[in-house]
């Protein structure tokens, strides 16, 4: 349980910060969702053995939740439990800061549900500090922004077999505005929004990544002279209200789940570093309101004065989190809008108003938040603005995240194109695990689309050509039916473990429900009723309740009845009927899963050249090219690659009598 | 392009002919063909010929065995040989991939034959060729297709259900989103059993591809040495069948080309009728019912030592019960007294002399496209086209059977899933509809995000 924060004391007290001279194995330039996982992913692998730098902007602003003050949702909260079952820190500090936790879909298939938790945003950044704190004692936070990267050119000679394929550069460290130089085997950017970060408010424009916080301006530069290709994106953020100013009587509260769910699976069990009993805060409702035919006037009066529609701000932002200009343009016909009133806060009277995200000037936004029911009175705390920042394509990386031009150069979060606290840390966490594996001169680790979502993720990063800020949905998952909250541990914390990012005891824990889990299966299948079905059969039908189901009549096993009575067993029997009731799909996916693997099991060598492989069509050979695919798999799933080009490809990679034409001729 | 499943084709060439091959490659290659063969000896050592029977039709064929690595593809492969009846060939295809093989695509055997190193880069850069040859085709192919009805109709039904399944995927992916107005249940079940109906409707009228671009076919049928092969020989004026004096030459139904006045006609010819209880004549004469349901026209043909009222009738009442239009020719018409005239549908022909030749091309002609529908009306398909059909209308069946009643949304993700794999299904007859496509009509037509 973290200290109850005063937000405006320095909530950063706990952190070390060791001398900053010296080769670091691992530098982390950024604090955010990203780059906590990362520097809190590489510091575990490499205690002991190695050394890790966070370079921040502000020591205080590490693990700040710059948007909503929210964790999970669907298929995000899928991606925090993927990353609590590998080991990160995410749903700790969630499960250590939640004021509120739902489980989103609950009508709906147990693949399709989500836990999402408000949190509070200071007590958020608190518990991340704090573990960094507590479980990292081999890392140092620097604060400073980073300037430069520093490089040397690779030799081809010298290249190594995890080097990426044609790497122009290793990454040798940074160098800060300061002139402080530190140097590193590798370095992690998670720039977030503040890479050339520009606000804009109405006609107003603001360097800075954040309200009252500055922007890296030199390090763009510094990656396009190492050939990094760079794009602009554009997100926004909404206003925030003084609880006390805004009128709650008229409004529908939304509260969370009674009792709340936590994310970690080791919160409420003695395992969990900040949450052994569970939930760590009071929990708080949220309110709803809406928006009218008056606000929707009032902004099509001032369109003008949107970046967004003033030609002001030409980046694109993401579809499916558009600003209030764009719901009113776009879906002129709707006459209103749900604005979700979150509490950002115990401590403060910070309200953050989900759903009018704007970049319209202060007094338009002024004028519309005070024609929406219960705001009329409402003081604004904070504008709502947009924000253009750098980001770079991801054909531009591989799977393990490290950039093809830079050996030793990984990125992670928003630089990557994506949005989201938890596709950040996600990215983070795979990224601080790879530069500690490069380190350790070992492969690196690449989750698969059928393994996890952060596996979805990293995939379609590097074999899609983006179009808009990447956020996850459960529809990208084709094999969402086993991607489930439920299971990210049996998915994935053996691998965690044999890699050394989680600890033993979670090896331990997870195989103990396993085989509990088993034993209930077993019982299951075992009890029977007349008629001959058994307890396992009639729990896989949707309209079966469990405690109906304990107390049926078995005339073999009746001791499962014990087992369904017992509340220790509840959450392990709750699994089991989700994995009787996918049975039959689950198999079918596997098939799925096994044509896919055996593409992916096929590793495009470095020194495959598409260039020179005449049989390919142009656009085969030029999407080749782009994305540089490591897989057969990867390469299957680049737009414009027919499974005629993957054969010609197949053809020059695989055959062990494969000559060079000239050779054969 | 995986090289651990088994994977299965067609091997001889398009079109009826007197032997077809069907060819295997992989792990599973012996136990899925014998899933549909019996065989009549005991199992093969490394390369063998067993004379096997089709369960349960009990059609005589063949099987060769090759025990990988001496193999052509390196894995153990089978070639099934078997009378070359276009249909039986696809229905035997098709049980072997719902038994569990993949259809193989392009140049499949031969690259697996490179990656097990079983032939080399001079070898394999022909194979590349083939294989862009084959593209090249299928491009053409598909070029065709593309301004053709069943492109036309795949797009409209993609389109159809990406909206359903979009609507669906919103209700999933977007849930504690405002105002997105979901599908009912009624609506939904009501528009994939449309597109079920669009699917049944499309398979009962469409012809199949194989039927050489739905030429009108004209069966030639009557007793054994009656002289259709020589008939079929004069009237395409190529040596197609072997001609022979002894009865029963012909065994397989073999075809041929006529060209007439009035368009292409294509001649099938069968084995001769005859009573005989020997297995491979039985064979034959089932193979020959199955045959009469591909043609248009019936031209029996009798020859002097057969021409008889009775035999007339006999031959008459098949054409009727097949519904099918039909012709009686006398053949060897130099060999007949000569008469004034022959009564309305029959003629007089010599294969011999040439006499009456020219008369019953056009004779056939007439009936053939009286009774075939021209084949622009109809939309072509072939075998790849039917199992996507086949697929995709069972994942409907089932998505459709699943909405409805108290608990139908708890599985709606189990419904989700049966629409995106019938939309793969259909979507490999004219391009996959991506996920990102499925999400871009989402944020079309709704107003997601908070």
């Amino acid at each position: 349980m973290p200290p109850v924060p005063n937000p405006n004391a320095d909530p950063c007290q706990p952190l070390t910060c060791a001398d900053p001279t010296g080769t670091f194995d691992v530098i982390v330039v950024g604090g955010g969702h990203a780059g906590v996982e990362a520097a809190w992913a590489a510091s575990r692998m490499l205690t002991g053995r190695g050394r890790v730098a966070m370079i921040t902007m502000d020591r205080r602003a590490i693990g700040r939740m710059s948007c909503n003050p929210a964790i999970g949702g669907l298929a995000k909260g899928q991606i925090v439990r993927e990353i609590d079952a590998l080991g990160g820190l995410m749903a700790h500090a969630t499960d250590a800061a939640g004021i509120q936790f739902r489980i989103l879909n609950r009508s709906k298939g147990p693949a399709v549900q989500s836990p999402r938790a408000q949190a509070d945003k200071y007590r958020y950044a608190v518990a991340v500090q704090t573990l960094l704190a507590a479980h990292c004692p081999n890392l140092t936070i620097v604060e400073g922004i980073v300037d430069e990267l520093l490089a040397s050119p690779v030799h081809a000679a010298m290249r190594t077999n995890e080097s990426p394929s044609n790497a122009k550069w290793t990454i040798e460290g940074v160098k800060l505005e300061s002139g402080l130089i530190l140097s590193a085997k590798t370095v992690i950017l998670t720039t977030g929004t503040f890479l050339r970060g520009l606000m804009h408010t109405g006609e107003q424009k603001t360097p800075g990544g954040r309200v009252g916080e500055k922007t890296a301006a030199g390090l763009s530069a510094s990656m396009a002279r190492l050939g990094l290709e760079l794009g602009r994106l554009k997100t926004g953020t909404p206003p925030r209200l003084a609880r006390d100013s805004i009128d709650f009587s008229g409004l529908a509260p939304q509260p969370g789940d009674a009792p709340p769910v936590p994310f970690s699976y080791l919160s409420g069990t003695p395992l969990s570093p900040l949450c052994g009993s569970f939930p760590a805060q009071p929990q708080v409702d949220c309110h709803i309101t809406y928006t009218n035919a008056a606000v929707h006037d009032l902004i099509r009066e001032n369109l003008h004065r949107a970046p967004m529609y003033s030609g002001q701000i030409q980046s694109r932002g993401p579809r499916y989190c558009p600003s209030i200009e764009d719901k009113v343009v776009r879906f002129a016909d709707k006459s209103q809008h749900q604005i979700f009133l979150e509490p950002e806060s115990l401590d403060t009277d910070e309200i953050y108003c989900n759903g009018i995200s704007t970049s319209l000037p202060a007094d338009v936004q002024d004028r519309i938040v005070h024609s929406i029911a219960g705001m009329e009175k409402a003081k604004v705390l904070k504008w709502g603005y947009a924000v253009e920042y750098d980001f770079a394509p991801t054909h531009q990386i591989s799977a393990s995240l490290q950039t093809h031009a830079v050996q030793g150069l990984f990125l992670a979060g928003q630089i990557n194109g994506t949005s989201g606290y938890e596709e950040a840390a996600g990215q983070g966490l795979m990224a601080g695990l790879n530069a500690a594996r490069l380190v350790q001169q070992v492969s690196p680790v690449i989750l698969s689309r059928h393994q996890a979502y952060i596996g979805v993720m990293i995939d379609d990063l590097v074999t899609k050509i983006p179009t808009e800020p990447y956020r996850m949905f459960t529809s990208r998952a084709e094999f969402r039916l086993s991607l489930r909250s439920d299971n990210a541990d049996q998915r994935l914390t053996d691998l965690a473990c044999s890699i050394g990012l989680a600890t033993p005891q979670r090896a331990a824990q997870l195989a103990q429900k396993r085989q509990t889990m088993e034993r209930i299966t077993r019982e299951l299948k075992h009890a029977c009723i007349a008629g001959g079905a058994t307890a396992w059969e009639l729990l896989a039908r949707p309209d079966t309740e469990i405690a109906a189901l304990s107390a049926m009549n078995f005339i073999r096993g009746r001791e499962i009845c014990a087992v369904l009575r017992d509340p220790a067993l509840l959450p392990m029997v709750e699994q089991v009927r989700i994995e009787a009731r996918y049975q039959g799909y689950i198999d079918r996916e596997q098939h799925a899963v096994q044509r896919l693997t055996e593409l992916e099991s096929k590793a495009i060598p470095r020194g495959f050249d598409a260039s020179t492989v005449i049989e390919l069509r142009r656009e085969a050979r030029d999407a080749l090219l782009k994305f540089r695919p490591q897989t057969l798999g990867q390469a299957s799933r680049l737009e414009g690659i027919t499974p005629a080009d993957l054969s010609i490809v197949l053809m020059h990679i695989s055959s062990p009598r494969r000559k060079t034409p000239a050779a054969a001729g | 392009m995986m090289i651990t499943d088994t994977i299965a084709a067609i091997s001889s060439p398009p079109g009826p002919a007197a032997r077809g091959i069907i060819r295997l490659s992989g792990p599973d290659s012996w136990p899925l063909a014998m899933r549909m063969f019996e065989p009549l000896s005991a199992p093969p050592p490394p390369r063998r010929w067993i004379p096997v029977i089709l369960k349960p039709s009990r059609i005589p064929a063949g099987a060769l065995f090759f025990r990988g690595p001496a193999s052509f593809t390196g894995q153990d492969v089978v070639e099934i040989h078997i009378p070359g009846a276009v249909p039986l060939l696809r229905r035997i295809l098709a049980a072997l991939i719902a038994a569990g093989a993949r259809s193989a695509g392009p140049g499949e055997f031969s690259s697996r034959a490179y990656i097990n190193g079983k032939c080399d880069l001079t070898e394999a850069e022909g194979i590349a060729a083939a294989i862009a040859a084959t593209n090249a085709i299928q491009l053409r192919a598909a070029q065709s297709l593309r301004d053709g009805r069943l492109h036309q109709w795949t797009l409209r039904q993609t389109g159809a259900l990406a909206d359903l399944l979009a609507l669906v995927e919103a209700g999933i992916d977007f849930s504690d989103e405002p105002g997105v107005s979901f599908i009912s249940a009624a609506d939904l079940q009501g528009g994939i059993r449309g597109i079920q109906t669009q699917i049944q409707q499309l398979e009962t009228s469409a012809v199949n591809w194989q039927s050489t671009a739905a030429l009108p076919t004209a069966l030639l049928i009557g007793p054994a040495n009656a002289g259709k092969s020589s008939l079929i020989n004069q009237l395409s004026r190529q040596d197609r069948a072997i001609v022979s004096h002894h009865a029963g030459t012909t065994r397989d139904p073999i075809a041929a080309v006529m060209h007439t006045s009035r368009g292409q006609i294509r001649l099938m010819d069968s084995a001769g009728l005859e009573d005989s209880d020997h297995d491979m004549y039985r064979a034959m004469d089932q193979l020959r019912r199955q045959v009469i349901n591909q043609a248009d026209v019936l031209v029996l043909v009798l020859d002097p030592p057969h021409i008889s009222l009775a035999a007339e009738d006999l031959l008459a009442r098949a054409g009727a019960s097949a519904g099918m239009a039909w012709l009686l020719v006398y053949n060897k018409s130099d060999l007949l007294p000569a008469t004034s005239g022959v009564p309305e549908r029959r003629m007089r022909v010599s294969a011999l002399t040439g006499e009456g030749i020219a008369e019953l091309r056009e004779m056939i002609a007439a009936q053939c496209f009286a009774a075939a529908p021209m084949a622009a009306e109809y939309i072509t398909l072939n075998q790849r086209h039917r199992a996507a059909l086949d697929a995709a209308s069972q994942h409907l069946a089932r998505a459709a059977a699943a909405i409805g009643g108290d608990h139908w949304e708890s599985a709606i993700e189990l419904v989700a899933g049966d629409m995106r794999s019938a939309l793969d299904e259909l979507g490999g007859i004219c391009g996959i509809v991506s996920n990102d496509e499925i999400l871009g009509r989402i944020f079309g037509r709704f107003c997601i995000g908070k």
